[in-house]
């Protein structure tokens, strides 16, 4: 069992808690195709008083997570953001709230954080289910979550460029952009990273990658897609907000020079699928047959 | 606001009220499990399904899609209740559309209460998701075929998807097309929809709900020339396959495709600009 890797992206202010898997063309987050590692992120936005955790993460790093959050969190109130309706940012909602003074959720669905979130085998509905009684909100875009008593604010985002419906959020304090399954493109051969890049340094990353990742999976319907509106409003949340970091969902958190140069490799992704015949009626036969270890 | 009998409204979380019009017997050996899930839209209450369908053969019987998971207590609840009247083989089949919620967030659950039963289709994730049951998932590919005795299910092309390698399923028997994401509208529950097909409900406003899911659901429409995957349906479903039913996990089941087929595909057509003349 994995014991995952906590990166320090901000000293004491904001952590990710990494959880390596094998690319063996099982994952959703990667094509089928891929070789090798990628991890899943959730991020831990911690206060003195108070503390934030965005995405859950898959059931097979329970163990890990949780050990994670006890030295982290320690006797914090903990607020939990899902902004996915989507396994990866679901699985560990209940085994955490569990374990930890849990004081809301913010759900994409206006719904119960107990009917929604147990969905494992084991998670009864019944008295020992600690999510019947913990508040649920809503994450319209626009707005915001607050934590502690300084108020750092993490505000909610709705995404021009997605798949399914989800949030985007930005950590105001520390300038973090969470992009879901957006700039995810970054794997390795090995599952111990490196997961948090500064520069092109360690950095696998091609124009070639960034449109395998997009084209060859989640993407498939940007080649000859109308991408002018798309490329605005990336171009635009880049210009309303001062974003310093990129912490996606999956793979390789960015930081420093590394932003500004992945911006640019999703821009001309974007700008180069748009020249490109549309393969959208053909993708419904492509093969999924992955390699099982 | 009301709370209608059988309908999850998913605002309040109300207690659930026995009554449901469902499960239903929509072809022979073809059942019908779902409740709505309501939200409140423009004064009226808006509804939609994450639908599971029972298809039942000679030696076992099969589940295609899961139900969310709010639904898969209900979906397994439903049934028990028809195997206490009819004669239902256990489960060996879960057939799921792809890996998201609406489709086989009740997998896990399915799995641990049927024991001998597999999972087949785009299980992508299943395996981060649910490792104690990891060897009993299974991906699918267009053409692969699963006999339930007497009763074949065929794997068919996603034409109209989000996730890359959804799957849609064929029940060759009776001609019934599941798929999933495809043929997605929302209903009423004013309109008397609930629980019906959409044949039977003249008031459903078909163009209408299908452009305003799509505008909640599939944002990439919008970006999209949407008729080569009109007419790639037009082929499938009349010349390829001559479907008798199409059972979407999230709209009405359509009971007669020829006459009800104009509508959606008006509806899919409209989802590129239905945002833009105002979803409020």
């Amino acid at each position: 069992m994995s014991t995952g890797q906590v990166v320090t992206v901000d000293e004491r202010r904001l952590y990710a808690l990494v959880h390596p898997y094998e690319l063996d063309g099982r994952p959703s987050s990667h094509p089928v195709e891929v070789r090798g590692h990628s991890t899943m992120n959730c991020y831990l936005l911690l206060e003195d008083d108070a503390a934030l955790l965005y995405s859950t993460g898959y059931s097979v790093h329970e163990e890990a997570l949780l050990a994670q959050l006890s030295d982290l969190v320690g006797d914090r109130k903990l607020t939990l953001v899902i902004p996915r309706v989507e396994f990866p940012s679901m699985c560990n909602a209940r085994p955490i709230a569990d374990r930890h003074d849990v004081e809301r959720i913010y759900l994409r669905l206006p719904t119960n954080a107990s009917d929604l979130l147990n969905f494992r085998e084991g998670h009864a509905i019944d008295a020992t289910d600690s999510l019947r009684s913990i508040p649920t909100s809503t994450m319209p875009d626009g707005g915001h979550a607050r934590i502690g008593a300084s108020g750092r604010r993490l505000d909610f985002i709705f995404p021009e460029l997605r798949l399914l419906p989800c949030n985007w959020a930005f950590d105001v304090d520390t300038h973090t952009l969470f992009p879901g399954d957006v700039f995810a493109w970054i794997w390795h051969d090995r599952p111990d990273g490196p997961w948090l890049l500064d520069d092109r340094t360690d950095d696998p990353t091609t124009p070639e990658r960034v449109a395998t990742f997009l084209l060859r999976n989640r993407y498939w319907w940007l080649a000859g897609a109308d991408v002018e509106p798309l490329r605005e409003s990336v171009a635009q949340l880049f210009e309303r907000y001062d974003i310093r970091v990129i912490a996606p969902d999956h793979g390789a958190i960015l930081r420093g020079a590394a932003v500004d140069d992945h911006r640019e490799m999703l821009d001309a992704a974007l700008a180069e699928a748009g020249r490109q015949e549309p393969v959208g009626v053909e993708v419904g036969r492509w093969t999924s047959t992955p390699v099982v270890s | 606001m009301d709370v209608h009998p059988g309908c999850v409204v998913t605002e309040l979380s109300a207690e659930h009220p026995p009554f449901n019009p469902l499960p239903r017997e929509i072809a022979p050996g073809v059942f019908w499990l779902a409740r709505c899930l309501c939200i409140p839209f423009m004064g009226k209450i808006s509804h939609g399904y994450n639908s599971s369908f029972l298809v039942v053969g000679e030696t076992g019987s099969a589940f295609i899609e899961t139900g969310i998971t709010i639904d898969c207590h209900e979906v397994i609840r439903q049934f028990e209740e028809l195997r206490l009247t009819h004669d239902i083989p256990d489960p060996t089949h879960i057939f799921v559309t792809h890996s998201e919620m609406g489709h086989s967030g009740g997998l896990g659950l399915l799995l641990e209460r049927f024991p001998s039963a597999h999972a087949y289709g785009d299980v992508s994730d299943h395996h981060l998701v649910f490792p104690r049951v990891a060897d009993r998932l299974h991906f699918a590919d267009p053409g692969d075929r699963f006999d339930l005795g007497g009763r074949e299910i065929v794997v068919v092309e996603g034409v109209f998807r989000d996730l890359v390698h959804t799957r849609w399923f064929f029940d060759v028997k009776q001609r019934v097309l599941f798929p999933g994401d495809g043929f997605a509208f929302s209903h009423y529950h004013d309109d008397g929809a609930c629980g019906r097909l959409a044949e039977e409900t003249p008031d459903l406003a078909v163009v209408e709900n299908t452009a305003r899911f799509a505008d909640v659901a599939f944002h990439w429409t919008r970006f999209v020339d949407i008729d080569p995957y009109v007419d790639r349906l037009q082929t499938l479903i009349f010349d390829e396959l001559d479907v008798a039913m199409i059972a979407s996990t999230h709209g009405l089941p359509i009971g007669d495709p020829v006459a009800t087929m104009p509508a959606v595909m008006d509806g899919l057509r409209a989802m590129r600009t239905y945002g833009d003349v105002g979803a409020d």
